[in-house]
């Protein structure tokens, strides 16, 4: 019997391994079987009538072009934010507004989205009083802004935190060789930044691309995404489509974290490029 | 000497700087010749990296002026000025290889061209090509140019970062203590090629360094700063010769610095013998420093001054550096051949191995008020004094407190003395060590002790009652 080494440090990532073979491994394992086995034997049935399905495929596309745009917006809002408060000199003013920027974070997701919903229907019930028709806010634009609101502080940390560690001496290296602060800005602190908006656009993008509350509260039937299409799957008590969905979730996101990974090391080894 | 034209390239005029409070450089104004080698050399914390970060731009003075070119910069932002500069820690960029890292300069920059639009052109792809190449040939790392940063060894990285500022041709070069992250063998060779890139380029070298022996080997002029002031500028050789004071001596090489006494035009006593000296213009018996550097102390010459007792010697390759005892005197010597330890041996200096300088101070004069009965301040801290016979003072009055230099005591236990400073500027005088003691408001003491402490030591001083003696300020 081979002996366990009590000394070795490894046996510190014990209970980790443990805790991922529970609830890592093994229910992966359950997804392949429930999407392979789920009628008894193995069969590609279920796969394939997800593959043939024009309306998976609709479903699949909406929740990427969904995710995507909150994603890009959360980088055009949640930069220039992360950079100004980076640039600011105190630095207990710098936690202060990230600690306001964090805190809604504090609240319950669900409460946070029910709220959004009540706050914007309140808005448009009274113009809709006002000008006597009916208006529901529900639908792409407020899922967009929900999803927006609630993963924001997700692209804005890890923006801060790598603009942060810049050291100030790029910045007065560049000044000397004759670049402007405008030009160092676009040479030096934003290629600099790239690992930070890659970090942030994947905190952003994966959770956003599965979500289901979030489209089920803010969204309409015309923004129905992969997350509800879950949700229906187990209402059908249909565990089969429900693992084949969670597989191509699965895939959807693991392609998006290589893609993000490459784009990474593209944007750090970039070759000069004459401005 | 490189190309000496007498043009001034650059020139300070009354630069002083503050932070928090604080004047970190003093009253500086300094011109400096076009083509010139000049280093700036002092401790750390002297004011010389936050002189060189005016020139570039990185700062700007409180108050005072700089001029390039007879062109009044101070409030010109870097990027518009033609000066590059070379780091202390590189920042060659991270995201850029060696080629793009060297090419960031010259991409930006704008040479006059009358038949464009604007009266400018940007660098063609080929210019930029053939500069960055030369520039590369020129540090030694001709096929380097594909390379990332961080495959590069600290040497290598130096030069890149030397090829990227001169790649402009820029009209100074700002060095800050660029060899200072090196071992001493790459150290010695990065300066041999500093000497050689500054003959070939023509380019005024402003050079940063707390180290006096590169400042030596490398300069055309040295100049000497302390507490944010210039005590000295000169060549190298002038300023080893002819220190201005007890500080610059002492920083610069191995020197004896000997309390003495002027006896009258070029005849100065020390050890208890009057030595003719070249000096001349002092007052008569003015008491005096004197310099000997070890390498002018004769043992066993031909006619004889004084005598020592030899108490230590070290083999140093080509020279035995000696400790000489005289009653309580211990000297520096340096010779080819050395002494059975114990022994007693006569000595002599020639007259041009002694260099005079006037004291810097011979007693503390501190500026202050009276806070009480027979109490002053003394860096914020109420000292009792005994007030001469007829001497009358009010709470507010201005004075001047005078305090002899081996009248306050120092100890090392904080809690024991009245009140704690940081020592800096030690400068063995043969039988005692005299200290510059910066109290925490900002106000020194100079302090003669026989201890030997070291630089920044948190000290306790105490100074008795009857050794403070108090004067109305005149100016006022």
């Amino acid at each position: 019997m081979k002996k366990i080494n009590f000394n070795s440090r490894s046996l510190f990532a014990l209970p980790y391994v443990i805790y991922m073979t529970i609830f890592v491994v093994i229910p992966l394992f359950m997804l392949l079987f429930f999407a392979f086995f789920g009628e008894g034997s193995f069969s590609f049935a279920e796969i394939g009538a997800f593959f043939t399905d024009g309306s998976q495929w609709a479903t699949v596309g909406r929740s990427l072009r969904i995710a995507l745009v909150a994603s890009l917006w959360c980088i055009l809002i949640g930069y220039p934010l992360a950079y100004a408060i980076a640039k600011i000199k105190s630095k207990t003013v710098q936690y202060m507004i990230l600690m306001a920027v964090v805190a809604p974070m504090w609240i319950n997701g669900l409460l946070r989205t029910v709220a959004l919903k009540d706050f914007i229907t309140t808005i448009t019930d009274l113009i809709a009083n006002i000008a006597d028709t009916e208006i529901d806010p529900t639908g792409e634009t407020l899922l967009t802004l929900g999803l927006i609101i609630d993963y924001l502080p997700f692209m804005l940390m890890p923006i801060y935190l790598v603009i942060t560690g810049i050291s100030k001496s790029y910045l007065e290296v560049s000044a000397d060789l004759g670049a402007s602060p405008f030009i160092t800005f676009f040479k030096v602190t934003l290629p600099l930044s790239m690992s930070g908006i890659i970090s942030g656009f994947l905190m952003v993008f994966t959770p956003a691309v599965s979500t289901y509350y979030m489209s089920e509260y803010l969204g309409n039937q015309s923004t129905f995404m992969i997350g509800e299409q879950l949700n229906t799957m187990f209402t059908k008590d249909n565990k089969s489509g429900a693992a084949v969905i969670a597989l191509v979730l699965l895939v959807l996101v693991g392609v998006s974290v290589f893609i993000a990974n490459q784009l990474s090391r593209i944007g750090n080894n970039k070759k000069g490029g004459i401005a | 000497m490189a190309k000496f034209t007498g043009e001034k390239i650059i020139e300070l005029k009354n630069i002083v700087k503050i932070y928090d409070k604080e004047k970190v450089v003093d009253d500086v104004s300094l011109s400096i010749k076009k083509g010139d080698f000049v280093t700036i050399l002092g401790p750390s914390g002297c004011g010389k990296t936050t002189l060189l970060r005016m020139i570039a731009g990185f700062e700007k003075p409180t108050e005072g002026a700089i001029y390039l070119e007879g062109v009044d910069v101070t409030n010109i932002p870097p990027y518009k000025r033609n000066i590059n500069t070379v780091f202390q820690k590189y920042a060659l960029f991270p995201h850029l290889n060696v080629f793009d890292n060297i090419a960031y300069g010259l991409k930006l920059k704008r040479v006059p061209d009358e038949t464009a639009k604007k009266g400018y052109r940007l660098l063609s792809q080929k210019e930029i090509t053939d500069k960055v190449n030369r520039a590369l040939k020129m540090v030694d790392l001709e096929d380097y140019g594909h390379r990332d940063i961080d495959s590069l060894s600290g040497g290598q990285q130096q030069r890149i970062a030397i090829a990227r500022a001169i790649v402009n041709e820029p009209k100074v070069l700002l060095l800050d203590e660029p060899l200072s992250a090196l071992d001493l063998k790459m150290r010695k060779e990065m300066q041999i090629e500093l000497r050689r890139l500054h003959k070939e380029l023509g380019i005024t070298f402003i050079y940063v360094t707390h180290d006096q022996e590169e400042a030596m080997t490398m300069s055309d002029t040295i100049v000497v700063m302390r507490d944010g002031e210039i005590q000295q500028v000169g060549t190298p050789k002038k300023i080893y010769d002819e220190p201005q004071n007890a500080y610059t001596a002492d920083f610069i090489g191995q020197s004896n610095i000997i309390s003495a006494k002027m006896i009258r035009d070029k005849v100065v006593e020390f050890f208890g013998h009057k030595f003719s000296c070249l000096d001349k213009g002092f007052k008569p018996n003015e008491p005096v420093d004197v310099v000997v550097r070890p390498e002018d102390v004769e043992i066993n010459p031909a006619k004889p001054q004084f005598e020592g007792v030899v108490m230590n010697s070290v083999f140093k390759g080509n020279f035995y550096d000696l400790t000489i005892v005289l009653d309580d005197y211990e000297m520096s010597v340096i010779d080819t051949k050395t002494y059975p330890l114990g022994e007693k041996v006569k000595m002599a200096i020639e007259p041009d191995g002694i260099h005079v300088m006037p004291k810097e101070a011979l007693t503390n004069e501190y500026e202050t008020e009276i806070t009480g009965e027979n109490t002053i301040s003394i860096g914020d801290v109420d000292f009792e004094f005994v007030p001469a016979k007829g001497q009358t003072f009010t709470k507010g009055d201005r004075v001047v407190a005078t305090i002899d230099f081996n009248k306050i005591e120092l100890t090392d236990d904080e809690e024991e003395g009245q009140i704690s400073g940081n020592i800096t500027d030690m400068i063995y005088k043969g039988k005692y060590w005299q200290v510059k003691i910066w109290l925490d408001n900002d106000t020194a003491l100079i302090v003669d002790t026989p201890y030997d402490w070291d630089a920044d030591d948190r000290v306790g001083l105490v100074i008795k009652k009857e050794d403070i003696k108090v004067r109305h300020d005149e100016k006022d």
